[in-house]
């Protein structure tokens, strides 16, 4: 044993070229973590957002307020992020639904009646679902 | 080959590092395919789906009814005889319906009786008629009919033929026997022929019974006398207390071993019961004396009448005529206790023995009439040409007809000379059976009538000699029975129980608003009213306590409909797993003896519900997982759960959904996202 550290300390040439091949062999593993966490982060954001399918089941206009049914047919959860009343943003009930899962959306505005409003219903992923409802008379 | 590669990569590292690049790159480019291209693709086909899917309502309307139930088994009858149909044919409206008639907690009283006591000859082979008994029912029912009489031929080469029939039908004949006589002399040969048969429901339109004679042989004489028709209404053959078969067939060599023919089972209710039984059937064993034909009735296979005696021999026929057919006729007085009895006619014969009109019945005396019987299963011979008494029935009668009954098996131990067998009243003979032997025969000899006694001791009696003293007779099986026509009755009724279930997985009980029942039945005749009650599990009794109607219906003797409601007491008819019973039945005994046909019989819940229409014109199964009603005032969701197969048109019932009476939406959504929906008013 000794004798193998002295010839080490004998040959100080062949030192170099394994420090650099190990260096060189982190920065490889490094940039490839790197990459590949990106990729990850890209690609499922990417993913939720394609796997994001949700309807209207159901629009009751109320006193001072239009409650959406929502039902969230996707493959990912989904949390309301705005919900625009003739393109204008409205207050409402945070909802956030599980896959397979249906809930009110409670939107605070005051409506007309025999009027069309056109409803924009927004994830936090952007995905929305727009159509025109008309209030009763 | 390793190290020389190894030795080319060491000399070119910048190529090794190459393609760790591409093969890093060729890695990220996988993960992102697998994880967006293959991932978009399952969200292009979930949607593609979607687009496919096409789900519609074609129809929604408010159900206030259920559907009907119907019982699922037999009805049981506590009054009444049940007549022909199952429960089955009440289940549905149509032309299937099930029978059953009104039962006398009495006794059916109407006794017919008909006689031609003097000798009458005929040298005719077409039919000459002896005696016509006529008769109208005063209700349909069943009817034992008897004939006896006695007859011979002049000619021991030819033969004559008695027929007895019912309204000169073929199909209803009661005896046809023919027989070649051993002797032409009547104080030797003269024997008595006896056969019953029974006729089930015979209708109240005038009938009539004949005895009719005929010599089979041209230019030749036969006689006969003492012809006796009887005919008695008796009580339904329901299997409990009156049972009867038939086998009117021609049987051929049944084999050396005793078969049941005409057989019976009878279910008595009660313990330790009097029956009266009766058996016969014609016999032909063939030309040669040496084959024979041999008869008995069976009791569970326990008892048999006649008794055997000698060993192996119970009734006996050898004959010398191929033509010849002899009645074996014999009857006694059983006990039965509770529960299922086979009752047979048995039969066996040598080669070439032939049998027809295999008949047995039995009928229930106790509880039901008045009678007297003896009877001597044991066989007995004098060689004394004065009569020896067998059996004797003493009784004090009443001041009524009797149907009297009496059969006894008899034969002489040697061929060629006769023995003679006779029943006689207060000492005066009433029938003689003379018989000239024949090998090895056990005959019998059959009496039966209607007499009008009067309020005095009566004797019967049974004898029996030989017309010669070096030959021995023999007597066994012999039986008088004396019944006691029963007093006129009127009190006819019918109770009929069914069980029904309201299917509560469909229709829960907080759901249901009332029972609606419904009977669609003719009644024979109008004259009394008719009940539907149920079973009141709280007071457990049967009840039409709080019906819309407790009035019961009056028939018009076509095809009714009985329909009540349980209004708002319906709670106390139904248990809570849904069962209701139900019994139909009449209003107090009366003198009509009713049929009633039941073509249908059901309940049905009143309910408010709704009955949805769905219709899935797509090409993929659709699942239903949300249901709205809505209106201007209301948007009710309901959770659903169905599935409507490809092309498949659905209806979907809620019984907890009321329709609005005001202008309504529909809709369903499906799990993959989509919407039908449905608008009226």
């Amino acid at each position: 044993m000794v004798e193998s550290v002295r010839n080490i300390l004998r040959n100080r040439r062949g030192i170099t070229p394994v420090l650099s091949s190990l260096l060189l062999m982190v920065i490889a593993v490094a940039a490839m973590s790197i990459a590949m966490a990106a990729t990850y982060v890209i690609t499922d954001n990417l993913h939720d957002t394609m796997g994001e399918r949700f309807i209207v089941e159901d629009v009751w206009f109320t006193t001072g307020q239009i409650s959406i049914y929502l039902r969230n047919v996707g493959k990912v959860s989904i949390k309301i992020a705005a919900v625009y009343v003739n393109h204008t943003s409205q207050s409402f009930t945070p909802l956030e639904l599980e896959e397979d899962k249906h809930g009110w959306l409670n939107v605070t505005y005051s409506w007309s009646s025999s009027s069309v409003y056109h409803i924009n219903v927004v994830t936090n992923r952007g995905t929305k679902v727009v159509d025109y409802y008309m209030s009763p008379s | 080959m390793w190290t020389i590669t190894c030795l080319r990569l060491k000399r070119d590292r910048r190529g090794v590092s190459n393609i760790i690049v591409v093969v890093l790159s060729l890695v990220i480019i996988v993960a992102i395919i697998a994880n967006v291209v293959l991932w978009s693709y399952e969200m292009n086909q979930l949607d593609w789906e979607k687009i496919k899917e096409d789900m519609s309502i074609t129809n929604v309307e408010r159900i206030s009814r259920s559907s009907w139930f119907v019982t699922q088994s037999e009805y049981t009858v506590n009054t009444g005889s049940h007549i022909s149909g199952t429960y089955t044919d009440t289940q549905v409206v149509d032309d299937q319906y099930e029978r059953f008639r009104e039962t006398s907690s009495g006794t059916a009283s109407q006794w017919e009786y008909a006689e031609s006591l003097s000798e009458s000859s005929s040298s005719s082979t077409s039919f000459t008629e002896k005696v016509r008994l006529t008769f109208t029912p005063s209700s349909v029912g069943d009817w034992l009919v008897i004939i006896t009489f006695q007859a011979r031929h002049t000619d021991t080469g030819d033969s004559f033929e008695v027929r007895g029939q019912l309204d000169d039908d073929s199909a209803k004949i009661i005896c046809l026997p023919n027989q070649e006589p051993e002797i032409n002399d009547p104080t030797r040969e003269y024997r008595t022929f006896g056969h019953f048969r029974v006729f089930q429901y015979l209708s109240t339109s005038e009938h009539h019974i004949d005895v009719d004679y005929r010599t089979q042989d041209f230019g030749t004489t036969m006689y006969i006398k003492n012809v006796r028709i009887v005919a008695i209404q008796i009580e339904d053959i329901d299997n409990v207390k009156n049972v009867y078969a038939e086998y009117e067939n021609q049987v051929s060599d049944p084999g050396s071993g005793f078969t049941d023919y005409a057989e019976v089972t009878i279910t008595p209710t009660d313990d330790n019961k009097k029956y009266l039984v009766i058996g016969c059937a014609e016999v032909q064993p063939s030309y040669s004396s040496l084959y024979y034909s041999e008869a008995r009735i069976s009791v569970d296979d326990t008892s048999y009448y006649p008794e055997e005696a000698p060993t192996g021999v119970y009734f006996r026929s050898t004959t010398k005529d191929t033509g010849d057919w002899f009645p074996l006729m014999t009857s006694a007085v059983i006990t039965l206790s509770s529960g299922s009895h086979t009752v047979a006619y048995q039969l066996k014969g040598a080669s070439y023995a032939d049998f027809r009109r295999i008949r047995i019945f039995v009928m229930r005396l106790d509880d039901l009439y008045a009678y007297e019987y003896v009877r001597d299963g044991s066989e007995t011979s004098t060689t004394s040409t004065s009569w020896q008494t067998k059996s004797t029935l003493s009784f004090t009668s009443s001041a009524s007809d009797y149907l009297i009954i009496s059969t006894m098996s008899g034969q002489l131990d040697d061929s060629g000379d006769s023995f003679q067998n006779r029943f006689t009243i207060g000492g005066s003979s009433e029938i003689d059976h003379f018989e000239e032997q024949s090998d090895g025969s056990y005959g019998s000899m059959q009496f039966a009538a209607i007499k009008t006694l009067a309020a005095e001791a009566q004797t019967f009696r049974t004898e029996y000699l030989t017309l010669s003293s070096f030959d021995e007779a023999r007597v066994k099986a012999s039986s008088i029975i004396a019944i006691k026509k029963p007093s006129a009755t009127s009190n006819y009724g019918l109770d009929v129980n069914g069980n029904f279930v309201v299917d509560m997985s469909t229709y829960p009980l907080d759901s249901i608003q009332t029972i609606e029942i419904q009977l669609r039945y003719k009644a024979e005749d109008a004259g009394e009213k008719w009940y539907l009650k149920a079973y009141n599990w709280s007071s457990s009794t049967y009840s039409d306590s709080g019906f819309n109607s407790t009035a019961g219906h009056t028939p018009t003797t076509g095809w009714d409909y009985y329909a009540l409601n349980l209004t708002d007491k319906w709670q106390s008819y139904v248990q809570d797993n849904g069962t209701m019973y139900f019994k139909f039945v009449d209003d107090g005994a009366d003198s009509n003896q009713t049929t009633i046909d039941i073509d249908f019989l059901g309940l049905r819940a009143e309910i408010d519900g709704t009955r949805f229409t769905l219709e899935n014109e797509g090409a993929l199964t659709s699942h239903l997982v949300s249901l709205w009603v809505n209106n201007s005032t209301s948007h009710q969701r309901y959770d659903i759960n169905v599935f409507v197969n490809s092309a498949e048109t659905k209806i979907y019932l809620r019984i907890d959904i009321s329709l609005h009476t005001s202008q309504y939406t529909v809709k369903v959504v499906t799990e993959r996202g989509n919407t039908a929906v449905y608008t009226g008013s």
